[in-house]
Parts: structure tokens; C-alpha cells; sequence
């Protein structure tokens, strides 16, 4: 397995200034990003997710911890050295060369023969569907081009690994959805892995194979879209992507499988568990809005009153308040003309299959 | 009738509020030529004070040696009131016993040497400027300011005192050559004042304020993330230089370029002390029409063949700058 691992963070940490000013932009980050796969860094702003690039780019150095690429240690090598290339989050196009001037920077860098050059360039241009464009200079393009000719100039050199820093978030909404497609299809035509920085949870769980989710300079969770969605590991993962309900509650029995939960109304809930719960522990328990329902079963076991009725065409949010948890959502799919199941007011039962129960390690 | 015709009729129109600004701007300048003419009238009033003293302080002195330039000099200074081209002949000919013009190149010469003298100070103020220039807009900047402001500095004292300084630290019996013959490195002093070497020492040093502050402007306003990007794609430090930051700096070094070469051409402090008078440049030579040769018309056409010199080389400059600038934007529509 070890030779399929293009990235290898151990232990990195990278502290910016000293005494009072000190900033711990990462800590402690260990994760492995495996060759040619789509690897997002997913987090709020300022959780260090650039910084996390610029050590892999070589703009920055850890003050601990070691970055391995391919095996290689990456210490100490300059940013011309490594395999590497940038889509920087400004673009960084450089303002007096033409388009064609930019893709063949790296090239010409390399000492690349000038025929190849030229045919590459084409490819390149080609690749990012800006044939043609290669005579203008960057400020006559519009922020969409700019960002093509952008990626087109970091993969001229054919990399090992992709780094794009927010690559779409300067794009409006239509040209942002057709870019993410865009670069699935040069991801998967070229097979590089890519080291993808977003702070959008949509764009992470859709475009990735897998994801870290990152706080504070800390990595919280690491694994694929459907992993960090189903099963959220703690609290700030489970708020951070898409919505979530949680619910206090206290251990009765667990084994390593599944447990029994007792929330503050008394009802026992049965949901899956993780190692080192102990009967009586207080938990948290993540549920999502579309794996609960609308129920009318007296037992169900929670209960409470609507708030709130949400139309949203594909489907429908229920803001259920129930006593002792507070405001409930269920989000139900609407699959007969989007007829409300009940109104407001009306006191209604909330059920969910057990696998839909998360405990979260806090 | 059509509302366009409504329009031209009654050019400022109560309806037109929703009109966007340029165009009720269109409309009023085509309906009300009168209220055009006395805005224009208004500007040309408030342009009025700056015109005069730029006519007072510009244009009179230089109509007055223009007209000097075409005058016959008098034979102890001052001019007489007579027409005459000789002052411009004087430039390139010695009239002959027989009145007959043989070509002379004295004074060519020291144009000539002047021009030379001013384009090894331009590239010697360039070597030393752009790397401390570079140099200043690399440091944090609150140690920034500082840095300018110790380059400021030698325009704080006197240029004739700094010159005398120079000469102390540069003669034969100077603090350099008695510093290197007590150290028994040299026997004979170095040759380092009146000659050449002495006035462009001294022209460096006198003018590399003026390109050092161009060039950091243009750097301190570098978007350093491209060099980043250069770095990124392969660049070594060197590369980054020649292929970004020297390209991106361009109007910052032409513009220190052109501030030290052209006071240069016409100094005449330095090389009257540091050339020791045997190095003549343009300034001392028209510096020496006023004075001892008492002969102002040659005096005040040797500024203006320099003056005309400078101008022609600006503008073909700046001609060739703009048909780069115009092949730019065939590239835009092709
Ligand atoms: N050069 C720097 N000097 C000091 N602090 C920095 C520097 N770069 C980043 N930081 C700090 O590190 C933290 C992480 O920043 P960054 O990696 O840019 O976050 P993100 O890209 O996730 O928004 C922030 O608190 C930021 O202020
Ligand atoms: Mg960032």
C-alpha cells in the first residue's frame, strides 16, 4: 500500500510568530493523501488550510513534523525543486506575458525544447477549452478564463500532485458548478492527484474521493464524502457539514456495536456505538433531518409540536420543538405533490431507524 | 409628435430621471452649447494662475536665451542687438582667415563625453539602485520608511559641501589613498580624482536618490505572490528576477533612468570640482560662455542644442514606447 501514498503528513505543525503573537495555524496534522485520488482540505477561514498548501508547495518550512512526497522527504527543498504546481487562490497570472507567455513559464523553467513547448502549450490550452486565446494577455480575459488559464499553466509541467487553493470561490454560482465538473474531468484525464482547498461543504462532498475536515489547525476527521456525512465523529464535523440534530444523552448499555441511549425525556433510543463508552456517560447523539420522520406511532420516541413547515421543492423541513431537546428538524422527501404531512401546531412523533444514531466523540 | 423630436426641443427633460448619468450628461452638452462654453470658460479662469507662473518661470527665460542664441555677442559679455546664426555655427565650425567654415569637433567632443559620462552614471546608479531598491522592499515595513529615509539623506546637505567631501576622501593626499599607502598596499596614490572616474563617482553619488526612489515604488507595489508563482513553476531566485520582478519593476527603472541621465548631462558642480576643470562636461562648458569667454550667444545655444538633444531622445522614446503599446492592442482585437 505504502508506494500508493503520494502525500505523507506526519505530525506537522507550523506556528507563525512568537511570544503574545503567536499563531498555531496547524497543529499536529497527520494525514496520508493517496496517489491520484481528489483530496479536499474542507474548514472555515482561518483553519489553516493555505498554510497546510504552502508547506506542501514550499513557501513555508514546518516547525514540526515531516512532509514525505512519493517516500521523499521534503525538507529543506525549495519550491523550483519540487514536483509540485499552484493554482493560487488570486489567479497570480503574471500581468505581462500573454496567455501562451504563462503555460510556457514552467516549461521554459524546465528546459523544455521550444517545438515541445509549443505543441504543449496547444495541448494545455486545448485541455482547459482555451484554444485560440493564446495572444491575449491576462487582464482581457474574464475571471472564469483567468482561472482556466491558471489551472492549464500549473499543469503544464505535469505535476505529481495539484494544489488549488479556492480555485472557484471568485466565481459566481453557474460558472463555479461548471468548473467543479471541469476539474473532475481534467482530474480524471490526467490522473494527477489533486490537493483541493474549499471552504464549501457541497463542493468538498461533491467533488471529492476523500476529505479532511479541519479546525483550528487541527485535522477532525479524515475519510470519503459519504463517511464524513453518514457518520461525523464529533460535534464540529457533524454542525460544519450539512444539518444536523443533536440530542444529549446519557449511556445504558453500549458495546462496541451499538448501545442504548436514554435521552431527557426517558425515552430509550437504540443507535450505533463506538469503544469506550461506560453505562451512564453523558453523549452526544447526531442525527440527521432526512434519516428521521414524521410519525403518528404513539410510541415514538420523541415527541413535539410543529413550529415551522419549510418547502423546498425537492423536499420539505419540519421544525419539530420538543421538550427537553428543543427545536427538532426533519427534512421528509416530497414524494407525493409536497402536501404537508401535518400543519402547524399540530403535536406530532419523531422516529429513526437505529443506524441513524451517531455518537459523537466530543 | 415622436419623443425624440420632444427631446430636442426641450433638452433638459423633467422625465429623464431615470436616464442613467452619462447619458443626461450627452443630452445636456447637445442641447445647452452655452452653459459647455461657460463651464469651459470657468476652467480655463481656474487654470489661469498655474499657466502664468509656468509662462513666468518657463517659457520667458527660455524665449530669452532662445533669442540671445540668435544674437551677436558683444565683445565683453552681453549681446548686441543683431541677428546672426554664428553662435550655431560656432557649435561645429571655426570660421577661417579667409571666412570660410572648417569643421571643428572640440565642442562635439565634449558633448560627446558628456553623454558618455552621463550613461556610465545611469549604469552605475542602476547597478547600485535597483539591488537596494529591492533590497529596501524586502524588509518588513515598518524598517521601510527608515530605509527611504536614509536615502533622502544626502539631499539634506549642501552638493558643493558634499563635493568637498569628496575631494578629501578621494586626493592624492586623500583619507583613501594615505589609509592604503600606511597599510603598504599601494606605493604611488591611486589615480581616483580629476579625471573620468572621479566625475561619475561623484554623479552617482549625487543623483542615485533619484533612482533608487522610482524603482522601490514600482517594487513596493510588486505583487509578490507572482514571484511565488514563478517560484511555484520552476524558477530559481534568478529566474524569478529576470522573468518577473525586473519586467514588472520596467517603469520604476526607466523612470530612475531618465531622473539620473538627464541631470547628469547638465551637472556642473561635480565635474567643475571632481574633474578638476580639465574634464570639461556641457554645463561647464556653458557655464565658461558666460563667464570668461563672455560669449552668451554660443552660451545660450549650446543649452538649447542640449536642450533639443534631450527633448528629440525623450520623444522617440516615448514614440517607440507607444507603437509597443499599440502592437498591444492589435493583440487585443486579433
Ligand atoms: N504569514 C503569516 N503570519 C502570521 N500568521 C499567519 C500567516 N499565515 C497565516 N497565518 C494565520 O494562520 C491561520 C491560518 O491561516 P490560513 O492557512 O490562511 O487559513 P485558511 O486558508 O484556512 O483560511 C490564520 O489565523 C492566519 O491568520
Ligand atoms: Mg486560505
Amino acid at each position: 500500500m505504502a508506494e500508493n501514498i503520494a502525500i505523507d503528513l506526519r505530525a506537522v505543525s507550523k506556528v507563525f510568530g512568537s511570544g503574545p503573537d503567536e499563531v498555531r495555524a496547524l497543529d499536529a496534522v497527520s494525514l496520508q493523501i493517496r496517489d491520484g485520488e481528489f483530496f479536499t482540505l474542507l474548514g472555515p477561514s482561518g483553519c489553516g488550510k493555505t498554510t497546510l498548501l504552502r508547506l506542501l508547495a514550499g513557501f513555508e518550512q514546518p516547525t514540526q513534523g515531516e512532509i514525505r512526497l512519493h517516500g521523499q522527504e521534503l525538507s529543506g527543498l525549495p519550491p523550483f525543486r519540487r514536483p509540485v504546481n499552484t493554482v493560487f487562490q488570486s489567479y497570480a497570472l503574471f500581468p505581462h506575458m500573454t496567455v501562451a507567455q504563462n503555460v510556457s513559464f514552467g516549461l521554459e523553467m524546465q528546459g523544455t525544447s521550444k517545438a515541445e513547448i509549443g505543441r504543449r502549450v496547444d495541448e494545455m490550452l486545448e485541455l482547459v477549452k482555451l484554444a485560440g486565446y493564446g495572444r491575449r494577455k491576462p487582464a482581457q480575459l474574464s475571471g472564469g478564463q483567468q482561472q482556466r488559464v491558471a489551472l492549464a499553466r500549473a499543469l503544464a509541467n505535469r505535476p505529481k500532485v495539484l494544489l488549488l487553493d479556492e480555485p472557484l470561490s471568485a466565481l459566481d454560482l453557474k460558472l463555479r458548478k461548471e468548473m467543479q465538473i471541469e476539474l473532475k474531468r481534467l482530474q480524471n484525464d490526467t490522473g494527477i492527484t489533486f490537493v483541493f482547498v474549499t471552504h464549501d461543504q457541497e463542493e468538498a462532498l461533491t467533488m471529492s474521493d476523500r476529505l479532511v475536515v479541519m479546525d483550528s489547525g487541527k485535522a477532525l476527521q479524515i475519510g470519503s464524502p459519504r463517511e464524513i456525512y453518514e457518520h461525523p465523529e464529533n460535534r464540529f464535523v457533524a454542525d460544519f457539514i450539512g444539518e444536523t440534530n443533536l440530542l444529549v444523552a446519557r449511556v445504558d448499555s453500549a458495546d462496541g456495536e451499538s448501545g442504548t441511549f436514554r435521552l431527557p425525556s426517558g425515552a430509550r433510543v437504540q443507535g450505533r456505538s463506538r469503544d469506550g463508552l461506560s453505562a451512564g456517560a453523558e453523549v452526544t447523539l447526531a442525527l440527521r433531518p432526512e434519516r428521521a420522520e414524521l410519525s403518528d406511532d404513539p410510541d415514538a420516541p420523541l415527541r413535539g409540536r410543529i413550529e415551522n413547515v419549510v418547502y423546498f421543492g425537492t423536499d420539505t423541513l419540519y421544525q419539530v420543538s420538543v421538550n427537553e431537546v428543543g427545536l427538532f428538524r426533519v427534512r421528509s422527501q416530497n414524494v407525493n405533490g409536497g402536501m404537508a404531512a401535518a400543519g402547524i401546531g399540530s403535536t406530532v412523533g419523531i422516529s429513526f431507524a437505529p443506524d441513524a444514531i451517531q455518537v459523537l466523540r466530543d | 409628435m415622436s419623443t425624440r423630436e420632444a427631446q430636442a426641443e426641450r433638452p433638459v427633460e423633467p422625465q429623464a430621471a431615470p436616464q442613467s448619468a452619462p447619458q443626461a450628461a450627452k443630452g445636456a452638452m447637445r442641447g445647452d452649447l452655452g452653459a459647455v462654453r461657460r463651464e469651459m470658460a470657468r476652467r480655463l479662469a481656474l487654470l489661469t494662475p498655474a499657466m502664468g507662473i509656468i509662462i513666468l518661470v518657463m517659457v520667458v527665460p527660455l524665449a530669452l536665451m532662445l533669442t540671445y542664441s540668435f544674437l551677436t555677442s558683444a565683445r565683453y559679455g552681453g549681446v548686441i542687438w543683431e541677428f546672426s546664426t554664428d553662435a550655431y555655427l560656432q557649435f561645429l565650425f571655426v570660421r577661417d582667415l579667409d571666412d570660410s567654415l572648417l569643421f571643428n569637433d572640440t565642442y562635439l567632443r565634449i558633448f560627446a563625453r558628456s553623454f558618455g559620462l552621463s550613461l556610465a552614471t545611469m549604469g552605475v546608479a542602476l547597478l547600485i539602485g535597483f539591488p537596494a531598491a529591492l533590497f529596501i522592499a524586502l524588509q518588513p515595513p515598518k524598517y521601510r520608511t527608515m530605509l527611504i529615509f536614509l536615502v533622502t539623506i544626502p539631499f539634506w546637505t549642501n552638493l558643493l559641501v558634499r563635493n568637498y567631501a569628496w575631494i578629501l576622501l578621494l586626493r592624492d593626499r586623500g583619507l583613501i589613498n594615505n589609509t592604503l599607502m600606511d597599510l603598504g598596499v599601494i606605493s604611488q596614490p591611486l589615480p581616483l580624482i580629476y579625471n573620468n572616474f572621479g566625475i561619475t563617482l561623484g554623479l552617482v553619488y549625487s543623483f542615485i536618490p533619484f533612482m533608487v526612489l522610482p524603482i522601490y515604488a514600482s517594487l513596493e507595489k510588486l505583487d509578490w505572490r507572482l514571484v511565488e508563482a514563478a517560484y511555484d513553476l520552476g524558477a530559481n531566485r534568478w529566474e524569478a528576477l529576470k522573468r518577473v520582478i525586473i519586467p514588472l519593476a520596467k517603469p520604476g527603472i526607466i523612470a530612475g533612468s531618465v531622473l539620473v541621465f538627464v541631470p547628469s548631462l547638465g551637472a556642473y558642480i561635480t565635474p567643475q570640482l571632481l574633474g578638476g576643470g580639465r574634464n570639461l562636461m556641457i554645463g561647464n562648458l556653458i557655464q565658461l560662455q558666460f563667464g570668461a569667454s563672455q560669449n552668451w550667444p554660443f552660451g545660450a545655444a549650446l543649452a538649447f542644442i542640449l536642450l533639443a538633444i534631450v527633448l528629440l531622445a525623450l520623444v522617440l522614446w516615448a514614440l517607440r514606447a507607444r507603437r509597443s503599446g499599440t502592437s498591444l492592442k492589435e493583440v487585443e482585437i486579433g
